[in-house]
């Protein structure tokens, strides 16, 4: 379990994003982050995952082990790293005395991109994949620690629609192994299987899923949109 | 032109210039993609200081406590250190830190060449490169230095690929991020004091860096990235040794210019998808 107890976050000399926030996240949801750019969300990220520590408040958690998707434009595609060695990395912390891995870690990540389709082309560079295949390649790096908690920012920016269902289907599948909280644009994400839905802008607001239809959710963006454009 | 290399001391360059591949191949991968550059910049140059003061010293104390070499040790791994402090604990005035580190050790280097009697050949073939006076004991000093290398890299190869591809995800897996980061960086000054007889101090990145660049455009992993590393800059060595000596340029300047032609060469001829 997460828990978030008035959470107070400033960057130095600016305005406080998050002012007296609460949040909690119980094991094996599905919460998703929905709000405009520039509201707070990849901070709040970036909290939990302890890069940056709350002016104020405290941030508890229960969850060991924190698999991390960033967003697609932060990717550096000219490091030259393999599919296979990319993922291999993701799960570091079996690596031997000899500095390599054994043939269960092996066996293990082979699995994972079987899983996620990409066993044909793990011996190709990042650079060398496709929208969705790169997509898939960080989910299979950050699951490859063996999470509790998955944390995914927007992972579905930026790829077509065949692989955003791609994608989606790959999480629904996830849902009952780790608790997922994933940033997202595409209110279309509002499924049915999504257990929390959370507003993040310049605070963080839980919104009653049961009651939230794609034009309230839309509404709700737009106006705060439409603040934090006029804040600025 | 392959008679060249019956002459003892060219055989004797050649053979240091292709242990000087060696080191420059594999840490000349991590310099480029971890984009430390300038950092190998920095120390290559702070280390002038060690090696100003152990050639004073020398001449007034004669020990093989004051080789200058050893100067050159103790100054880039100190340069190291303190490069490696300030990105950890002040990240945002790193690009300051280094540029400190590297005028501080040219000024303690310059300031005891001159006070050091007699004009100073040793400093200028540490400035410029001077591989024809490798001896016995500097082919001995390049093998030890190697091993080390080969050794650490092998068994910190997937940590350092680690937090080189991102350090925040690997500090996510509990990896010891820092630790790994100045020990990456003490191998950097290592390799370092072996290159700086090969092509000195002012043309050490072109020989570290360009190498490896030329490697990365041609390869998939950062396996054959080492390896192909490895060959080019042996390749660039001993092209600048035949060119040299048939021109009768300087030795250090030609590898460099080899180097940074080969590189800009692969930029034009191979286009990015």
């Amino acid at each position: 379990m997460l828990t978030i107890d008035q959470l107070e976050f400033h960057y130095p000399g600016s305005e406080p994003i998050f002012k007296n926030d609460q949040l909690k996240i119980d094991p094996n949801t599905f919460s998703i982050i929905i709000g405009p750019n520039g509201g707070g969300k990849t901070t709040l990220l970036n909290l939990i995952m302890g890069f940056l520590e709350p002016t104020k408040g405290k941030i508890e958690s229960t969850f060991q082990q924190i698999g991390y998707v960033p967003q697609s434009s932060k990717i550096d595609l000219e490091f030259p790293i393999r599919l296979i060695d990319h993922v291999l990395i993701g799960c570091i912390q079996k690596v031997t005395w000899w500095g390599g891995f054994s043939k269960d870690t092996i066996k293990f990540v082979d699995e994972l991109l079987e899983k996620l389709d990409l066993t044909a082309v793990k011996e190709l560079r990042l650079k060398e994949l496709s929208g969705g295949q790169l997509q898939r390649a960080q989910i299979a790096h950050a699951l490859a620690c063996e999470p509790d908690l998955l944390i995914l920012d927007e992972p579905t920016s930026n790829i077509d629609p065949r692989a955003k269902k791609q994608i989606l289907d790959i999480l629904h599948s996830l849902k009952k192994e780790v608790t997922i909280l994933m940033v997202t644009h595409d209110l279309e994400m509002l499924l049915p299987e999504t257990t929390q839905v959370l507003l993040v802008s310049n605070g963080i607001e839980s919104i009653d899923k049961t009651n939230l239809c794609h034009h309230t959710a839309m509404g709700l963006y737009e106006n705060r949109f439409t603040q934090v454009k006029g804040n600025g | 032109m392959v008679e060249i290399f019956s002459n003892p001391f060219v055989l004797m360059a050649t053979f240091a210039a292709l242990l000087s591949s060696v080191a420059s191949g594999i840490m000349g991968t991590y310099v480029v993609i971890k984009r430390i550059v300038f950092i190998a910049g920095s120390i290559s140059h702070a280390l002038l200081g060690g090696i100003g003061i152990c050639i004073y010293l020398y001449s007034v104390y004669p020990s093989p406590l004051f080789y200058p070499l050893n100067g050159a040790l103790v100054f880039s791994l100190l340069a190291a250190a303190i490069i490696g402090w300030v990105y950890l604990k002040h990240k945002d005035r790193e690009d300051t830190a280094i540029a400190a580190i590297w005028t501080i050790g040219m000024s303690i280097g310059i300031i005891f060449a001159s006070i050091t009697p007699g004009y100073n050949v040793e400093l200028m073939n540490y400035l410029f490169g001077n591989i024809l006076w490798a001896g016995q004991r500097e082919i001995q000093l390049l093998i030890c230095l190697d091993l080390i290398l080969i050794l650490a890299v092998f068994r910190y190869r997937y940590l350092f690929l680690a937090i080189s591809y991102n350090e925040k995800q690997a500090r996510l897996n509990k990896v010891a991020v820092d630790k790994l980061y100045l020990l990456l960086l003490a191998l950097v000054a290592i390799t370092v004091v072996i290159l700086i007889q090969a092509v000195g101090a002012i043309l050490l990145i072109a020989f570290l860096c360009l190498p490896a660049a030329v490697a990365g455009k041609c390869t998939k992993s950062i396996n054959q990235m080492m390896v192909a590393g490895i060959g080019f800059c042996s390749l660039f060595s001993l092209l600048g040794i035949l060119l040299s000596a048939s021109c009768n340029i300087p030795l250090g300047a030609t590898i460099a210019l080899i180097c940074s032609s080969f590189y800009f060469i692969l930029l034009l001829l191979k286009k990015e998808p």
